[in-house]
């Protein structure tokens, strides 16, 4: 019974707070719960490693060092530490010193070397795998990815084909997506993608890999120009796997795409703290810039100096994240387009095809950059920065038709694509004479 | 970038070119930090020895967040040691029977080992102790480390108790895998630990009673204040560039970092391929004497130390503008030059002279007197010559393909000059009686090879400059390069003694044949132009001048 109108207020409001309390313990139960899973999911694996170490120390057994090889490289992707890596390669070559036929091991040992940039062993090694088990649909994956890489694409997609053909689920659909994307099909992508994730949930997949195709989803709504999602995924991938260093940058991007900086410079910062990406400390570094912490912003500029240089001192020969550093900065030219040529005689998909003429055409070579640039845009890879490039090339070629119109789309996809260079390609299609989209304009004060 | 990095960076990329393939990474890679904790438990206090090793990138990051000197007793370090130890403290939740204890520091060291390319790593270890009062029984430790949360390394705790204490039950043993994080044993059954929390659960027994840890052979003695050392299997280090780094400056120690600094010049000179020393046993050996290689070897110390100070500057001053490495090319492609000018110059006159391949001493002398690079009797030496020259081809040209690095480069047109100077060395004194004594060496010409044996420095002794320069050692820097060069030049004029008084002895096995005399010089020549054409192929390819295809 309600005594009078104030009792009502005020039972209203307690109402309304226990709701409120309800629903926040709610999320917080569940973050927790969900940091209570990927830690134990961390243990496990870390225990489980320690486990067959143990056994194997006492039995060397084919099978098991193949499934240590497994374990290891499930902590490399946690971890993004290189050198598990090279311990799943020597497991794994162990077990095939054992039992040369152990499909699994050669297939696994692909995926290594494909991870060490090692593209020819990796093809080779994926072959044999499916020479022995031609049924493994994760053989014909690991094919697809070194195709895809080295710019193979009519191979990929026959390799892909026939993975998804034999099996279905988060590792060959999220794969599938990577094609697709590049190939401008960009709905069939996300559709892919989100189709591994529900899949990956529903096999209770290690949360890293489900964290992995989330990422992924999260980069493609990027690219397409869809923050709203872009970050309500990339939100998603940390909650099922927290901390995640390439959901924190993705993140990051969102966030200075939609100029809340100073959050994405925390979110950048706390990746970086967890691994020190060159490319998370590129983007940081302009995000201080436009925050105007320049010196902040040169801080991470040496630090991406510095990695270079250890990159070279490691002799390191892919290095396009480096790559692009000095194009989109405008440094070393002459030696980004030494790198960018040397990467590409291996590595010859769009994004290599891209870099070659990006740094051509800041080592102020537009002509030799053109055909580079069409090639990298042969799908219409639906990419602001591609765009951007292409753009930039034509105008300094003087095709100022051509130019706006890339530019336009560059724009028009993704009106902050790249922090510092998305205002580059609006001031020039001002000065082409074109319009930035209003969103640009009210957001970096670029006017016509 | 400002002046203290670029110099790093300039000291580090010159450490690679010093020692192409010996750079080597922090053993955990290079943006680990590991931690260890070793967890000592006794009567009424628990101690934890807590060390943080960081690889080249997070002590790049520290250094620059911190504005710290890496360099061991620097001032800088105080104020910084006592921030990271509260820091670190914070992140290390030790708590019996539930209860958070307050730690409290004893002691700390810090030091900077070098990492790859000799840039420098950090690792710093602490004591902290809190007092513990403990009951007779059930008391529960649980300890976690909380620092550098994800960030990728080796992470060790291990227990033990001291004499009075029995651990009763633990979750992590009580062995030190790492050594304190000196030895990282990451073979294929030796993952690294990634152990940040621990339990246990101990008891006091009988006083003065000695006890160990449950598991393992951990010893239970208390352990001294906190002594770090570098990784045992850091990056292989020169001898040289760690002298730059020592910070004691006493007479003695000067002395001594002298000789260091001599021998290894002389060492350096000594390095197979190293053209310096053969381009002085080439000139001593055919025309001079005892007082021209003595001239000779001050005159590459001169050049070769003004080199050293010239590229140092232009490196430093230039990196804006030009990258470092692309430095190195230019030398390569001005050493390849220099071979090739050498081989065709060399070809073009014996081809001219194997016309008359057995004229008279007269005509030697004649000929000989037009230009001293002339040779026209090969001997049996030269036959010898041009096998080493076929052997040490094939393995110097893989080099060159494994690896783009503009050191080797010079070195091969070092040891090019060096397999020239062999196929002549014996040549001359029999026909030449004007070259034993001496009469037919200009001063203009034993400078400019004295000049051009010395003007391609050798990165190590840049290393040590700059090194010199980032560390605010500069005199000490420049003075060890002297002495660098002097020993490298008394190894010259060494082999040039050597040459000039060996010069009868090894006269008297000469043969003679139309191969000899004729074909191999000519062929000799022929594969020097072509090896110096090689050479300045690829340094300009490197370069970025000649492009390769698309």
């Amino acid at each position: 019974v309600i005594a009078t109108p104030r009792s009502a207020f005020f039972l209203l409001i307690a109402t309304l707070l226990a709701v409120v309390l309800m629903i926040c313990s709610a999320a917080q139960t569940a973050e927790t719960s969900s940091a209570t899973a990927s830690a134990a999911s961390v243990e496990k694996l870390d225990r489980d490693i320690t486990l067959l170490q143990k056994i194997l120390k006492r039995r060397p057994d084919a099978e098991l060092y193949y499934r240590l090889g497994d374990l290891y490289i499930q902590k490399g992707r946690q971890t993004g530490d290189i050198s598990y890596f090279q311990l799943s390669e020597s497991a794994l070559r162990q077990s095939l010193t054992l039992e040369p036929r152990l499909a699994q091991a050669h297939r696994h040992l692909a995926f290594v070397l494909y991870s060490l940039h090692d593209f020819t062993g990796a093809a080779s090694e994926a072959k044999t795998s499916i020479k022995l088990d031609s049924s493994d649909s994760y053989a014909y994956g690991v094919l697809g990815d070194v195709q895809l890489e080295t710019g193979r694409y009519e191979c990929a997609a026959g390799s892909y084909s026939q993975m998804v053909s034999i099996r279905g689920d988060l590792y060959s659909y999220s794969r599938l997506s990577g094609l697709e994307t590049i190939r401008n099909h960009n709905a069939r992508a996300i559709t892919d993608l989100k189709r591994a994730i529900a899949d990956g949930l529903a096999a209770s997949e290690p949360p890293e890999g489900i964290a992995w195709a989330q990422e992924r989803l999260a980069e493609d709504y990027f690219l397409l120009g869809d923050m709203p999602d872009a970050e309500a995924t990339a939100q998603a991938a940390l909650q099922t796997y927290p901390n995640y260093h390439r959901a924190l940058a993705i993140l990051g991007q969102v966030k200075a795409a939609q100029g809340r900086l100073k959050e994405s410079a925390s979110l950048y910062k706390h990746a970086i703290a967890i691994i020190p990406l060159p490319e998370y400390a590129s983007v940081l570094g302009d995000v201080y810039q436009r925050m105007g912490r320049n010196g902040d912003a040169q801080n991470m500029r040496d630090l991406v100096a510095f990695i270079a240089r250890l990159n070279a001192l490691n002799r390191v020969v892919y290095n396009r994240t480096l790559v692009d550093y000095y194009a989109d900065h405008d440094l070393h030219h002459r030696n980004a387009v030494v790198m960018a040529a040397a990467e590409y005689r291996v590595r010859r998909d769009i994004y290599g095809a891209d870099a070659r003429a990006w740094t051509l055409y800041r080592n102020g070579d537009a002509a030799h950059a053109l055909a580079y640039i069409n090639s990298a845009l042969r799908f219409h890879t639906t990419d602001a920065r591609l765009y951007f490039h292409a753009g930039m090339i034509k105008l300094a070629l003087g095709h100022k038709r051509a130019a706006r119109t890339d530019l336009e789309r560059a724009l028009k996809i993704n009106p902050h694509f790249q922090p510092l260079l998305d205002e580059v390609a609006a001031q020039s299609l001002v000065a082409l004479g074109g319009k930035p989209p209003s969103e640009y304009a009210q957001a970096s004060g670029v006017t016509p | 970038m400002n002046f203290r990095t670029r110099l790093t960076f300039v000291a580090a990329l010159m450490m690679a070119l010093a020692f192409p393939g010996r750079a080597a990474a922090h053993p955990m890679g290079n943006f680990s930090i590991n931690h260890y904790s070793g967890v000592q438990v006794a009567r009424d206090q628990i101690e934890i020895r807590y060390i943080i090793d960081m690889a080249e990138i997070p002590t790049f990051q520290a250094i620059r967040e911190s504005g710290i000197v890496p360099r061991v007793a620097d001032a800088s370090l105080s104020s910084y040691m006592s921030r990271e130890s509260r820091l670190l403290r914070e992140g290390l939740d030790l708590r019996i029977n539930g209860r958070r204890l307050t730690l409290q520091e004893l002691d700390h060291q810090i030091i900077f080992p070098p990492g790859a390319g000799g840039l420098p790593t950090m690792k710093m270890g602490f004591r902290f102790i809190a007092k513990a009062p403990i009951s007779t029984i059930g008391n529960k430790i649980d300890y976690r480390d909380d620092n550098f949360p994800e960030h990728a390394g080796w992470k060790e705790i291990i227990a033990v108790a001291q004499p009075g204490i029995e651990i009763a039950t633990s979750s992590v043993s009580a062995q030190d895998r790492s050594a304190e994080l000196s030895t990282y044993p990451t073979d294929l059954l030796n993952s690294p630990p990634q152990t940040l929390a621990a339990q246990l659960t101990f008891r006091p027994t009988v006083a003065g009673t000695r006890s160990t840890a449950m598991t393992g052979g951990g010893s239970g003695a208390p352990r001294p204040a906190v002594a770090l050392h570098a990784n045992v299997q850091g990056t292989p280090r020169n001898a040289f560039t760690q002298l730059i780094e020592t910070q004691r400056s006493d007479v003695l120690f000067l002395l001594i970092a002298t000789l260091i600094a001599a021998t290894l010049g002389g060492f350096h000179a000594l390095e197979p391929g190293h053209g310096k020393t053969l381009v002085a046993a080439y000139l001593v050996g055919s025309h001079g004497t005892a007082r021209h290689a003595v001239l000779l070897g001050a005159v590459v110390t001169g050049s070769h130390t003004i080199s050293v100070y010239v590229l140092g500057i232009i490196t430093l001053y230039t990196s804006q503008w030009i990258v470092p490495e692309r430095l190195y090319p230019w030398l390569g492609i001005f050493s390849g030059l220099l071979v090739a000018g050498l081989g065709f110059t060399l070809f073009m006159q014996r081809f001219v002279s194997k016309k008359a391949p057995n004229s008279s001493a007269g005509q030697h002398q004649r000929e000989h007197t037009h230009d001293r690079g002339s040779h026209k009797h090969i001997h049996e030496n030269d036959s010898s010559a041009f096998v080493h020259h076929h052997t040490w081809w094939g393995g110097h040209l893989n080099d060159v393909h494994a690896y783009s690095d503009r050191k080797s480069q010079g070195h091969e047109h070092e040891e090019l000059i060096h397999m020239h100077s062999y196929s002549h060395v014996d040549g001359h004194p029999r026909h030449h009686p004007e070259a034993i004594t001496g009469k037919g060496i200009s001063l203009k010409s034993l400078f400019a090879l004295g000049v051009t044996g010395g003007i391609v420095p050798c990165p190590a002794a840049l290393v040590v400059l700059l090194g010199a320069l980032a560390i605010h050692r500069v005199a000490f820097g420049l003075f060890l390069i002297v002495a660098f060069s002097i020993g490298l030049a008394s190894v010259l004029i060494g082999f040039g003694l050597a040459m000039v008084y060996a010069r009868r002895l090894v006269s008297r096995f000469r043969t003679r044949g139309p191969l000899t005399e004729r074909w191999l010089p000519l062929a000799s020549s022929a594969v020097i132009t072509v090896i110096g054409a090689t050479i300045t192929i690829q340094s300009l390819i490197s370069a970025g001048i000649i492009r390769a295809g698309l």
